[in-house]
């Protein structure tokens, strides 16, 4: 599946554009604390939006396990049983 | 699962007994007869758990007799996720004698690892007999106490098939230890507060009866963490204590939905809810004049601040946007305490609001003398927030740095004593005798003046960063630096310094020898990454030469040295741009004075 189409990811970038408005261009592998420089309010904003859009709650476990983008697509797609 | 159409009492329909009894089990024992308890709500703001005094006493009476095989006194590890299993198993570790000890429950973005570490310095401090967690984080607990000498570590699901014992054991003594608490200290250095049944009590028999007139008809609404002394001690312990109905909301579903608190309190009719001052400030941003229509926060009768410092301008803002709902700024009543005595110091007048009180900046930076402000004087104007007179039964003292005490109006280290004070850190008896001597006077490490027999806070002597309630020591961010392949230990220095908006930002100090940008960068992005995943905060970080950090003369870094460095080489405008870049790479001279 081509990723422009996948519904999680484009929820996702979606999610962070909303969370932080100035964002740029976003690669996959960006780490988003530590080059995005987002911080704990920000993240809860991102989160909220894509348990909102997605209508699922994302534990905690899955928040811990993400580092850049891709890995968060990971992390909601197992969550959203779509993966 | 959503409850619908299931009461929960205001009115407990017995006698209120303001925390009067020697114990927490006795407290316990006269709540459970009567109507109140804690109720659940997720985060779309559905009732999903009702957990009266009476079930929450029979269910930790029934889980004490499987404890006790644990030893009387013995450690228990509680990851203090905000959820009724948590309650059961405080209660139950109260019944079988042992002592609680919460443990954070938040991790931030890819932060398994830090997290992970973290959860185990404390429960190998604490030598845990048994680590506890709800479903949510028990994989993460397990890993976390993997090797180390942990009987059991489980859910509620896994403690319930312990063998039974018959009866309970003797119940706490009011000199035995109610719970341990890992507030004060570092990452990597915790420190428990080992807080006694006659310690808690002390305090929340003081604060419940001169901090806040309750009365049957309060109800209390709190989305604090359990592992943060508001809210356990003031909530989790004092609610139960002084028989009060408590509306929770996870602090996570919170962080996401300010909105919620004053949706459920509104629905609710709570009177009394507590929060830092940050809590304020997100739920003011994010109310919009359409919310506040359907509000109805009338009945809010005591909004409680505390756990930072108070920036007036936050509360201001947060009484503004919630006029139209009803909230009256009367009802801030700010607090001072910390965990080494278990929660409070003091409280101001319940019912008067802010009170403020201006002095002279300059004559307060030059002499430490906090001189009233005198309207149109050709100098700084400073405003500082009353946190009440000591509550009964606490001596408070202001000492000069060389143990001197000042007067009235003078700035210095704030020292107490009172029977509400900790017996000292878990284990650690030279942190211990840092801050508590033999006389038993503990040394807060914060700053602050008395006037007219009230107590001002203007700062921390301590080298402690307080971000959005949270306790930072330097040295964790310091030996996060010192963990990088090219810093050597000692190059690296952590501080805060004040942003635009009156929120600390923390700083963080490097000396490289490296020169290349590429290099330069790369490391910087190792260091945001390591202190988000930690501490899930921006840091502002500065690469320098070696030999630009400034040491006392026994050789020791100077933080305090660094920060003044720092503001000199920087002004204000470029440490608020510079907050928005990944880092900032200087030479570690002095700014050039403008020609």
């Amino acid at each position: 599946m081509p990723e422009a189409t996948d519904k999680v990811e484009r929820v996702v970038r979606e999610a962070l554009k909303i969370a932080c408005p100035d964002i740029g261009i976003v690669d996959g592998n960006t780490h988003l604390a530590s080059e995005l420089g987002l911080d704990s309010a920000q993240v809860m904003d991102m989160i909220m939006e894509i348990e909102d859009r997605l209508d699922i709650s994302i534990p905690v476990a899955a928040i811990a396990e993400a580092h850049t983008l891709n890995d968060l697509c990971n992390s909601v797609r197992r969550v959203a049983g779509e993966a | 699962m959503v409850l619908q159409n299931v009461p929960t009492a205001t009115a407990s329909g017995m006698d209120l007994r303001l925390a009067v009894f020697p114990t927490l089990t006795e407290a316990l024992d006269y709540a459970a007869q009567g109507q109140t308890g804690f109720n659940y709500y997720n985060g779309r703001g559905d009732l999903t758990t009702v957990l009266p005094y009476s079930e929450l006493r029979e269910r930790a009476r029934a889980l004490g007799r499987r404890l006790q095989g644990l030893g009387r006194g013995a450690r228990v590890a509680l990851v203090a996720h905000t959820h009724p299993d948590f309650m059961v198993m405080f209660y139950a570790c109260q019944y079988a004698a042992l002592v609680p000890v919460p443990l954070p429950a938040a991790i931030h973005l890819g932060g398994h690892e830090a997290y992970v570490r973290h959860l185990r310095q404390m429960v190998s401090d604490c030598k845990a007999a048994a680590a506890f967690a709800t479903s949510d984080f028990i994989d993460l607990l397990r890993e976390a106490a993997t090797g180390l000498p942990v009987q059991i570590t489980g859910t509620l699901a896994d403690f319930d098939q312990l063998p039974d014992h018959a009866q309970l054991p003797e119940p706490p003594r009011a000199d035995e230890l109610a719970y341990l608490q890992y507030t004060s200290g570092s990452t990597r250095f915790p420190r428990g507060t080992m807080i006694t049944q006659a310690s808690v009590m002390h305090n929340l028999e003081a604060i419940f009866n001169h901090g806040f007139r309750l009365t049957q008809e309060d109800r209390f609404f709190s989305w604090l963490p359990y592992y943060h002394d508001m809210g356990l001690v003031g909530i989790v312990l004092g609610c139960m204590a002084t028989q009060r109905s408590v509306d929770f909301l996870g602090s996570r579903e919170f962080a996401m939905r300010p909105r919620l608190w004053l949706k459920l309190m509104s629905q609710n009719r709570a009177t009394i809810s507590f929060s830092p001052p940050f809590g304020y400030a997100l739920a003011a941003r994010r109310i919009t004049p359409k919310d506040t229509e359907s509000l109805d926060l009338s009945a809010w009768r005591v909004a409680g601040v505390g756990a930072e410092m108070i920036h007036p301008e936050w509360l201001e803002a947060f009484a503004t946007a919630l006029k139209p709902a009803g909230f009256k700024p009367s009802a801030f009543l700010p607090s001072y305490g910390m965990a080494e005595c278990a929660l409070a110091v003091s409280f101001a007048t319940v019912g008067a609001g802010m009170q403020i009180d201006s002095v002279d900046g300059d004559l307060l930076s030059d002499t430490a003398e906090a001189k009233p402000y005198v309207e149109g004087a050709p100098t700084r104007r400073k405003d500082f927030v009353s946190c009440g007179p000591p509550l009964p039964g606490f001596e408070v003292e202001v000492r000069a740095e060389d143990g001197q005490l000042l007067p009235e109006r003078r700035v210095g280290r704030i020292h107490l004593r009172s029977p509400s004070v900790m017996n000292g850190y878990y284990n650690a008896p030279e942190p211990t005798a840092e801050v508590l001597s033999a006389d038993r006077w503990l040394n807060t490490g914060d700053l602050g003046y008395f006037a007219n027999g009230v107590l001002y806070l203007t700062g921390r002597a301590k080298d402690l960063l307080i971000i959005n309630g949270r306790n930072i020591w330097p040295q964790d961010l310091e030996s996060l630096a010192e963990l990088q392949p090219e810093v050597r230990p000692t190059d690296a220095s952590a501080f805060s310094v004040s942003g635009s908006d009156g929120t600390e930002v923390a700083v963080l100090v490097v000396q490289v020898r490296e020169n290349d940008p590429r290099e330069q960068a790369e490391l910087a992005d190792r260091l945001h990454e390591a202190i988000s995943q930690e501490f899930g905060i921006r840091c502002l970080i500065e690469l320098v030469p070696p030999h630009t950090l400034p040491r006392t003369s026994s050789g020791k870094l100077s933080r305090r040295g660094t920060r003044k460095d720092f503001l000199d080489r920087h002004d204000e405008e470029r440490i608020r741009e510079a907050a928005y870049l990944r880092f900032l790479v200087s030479d570690g001279g002095r700014r050039p004075v403008a020609a």
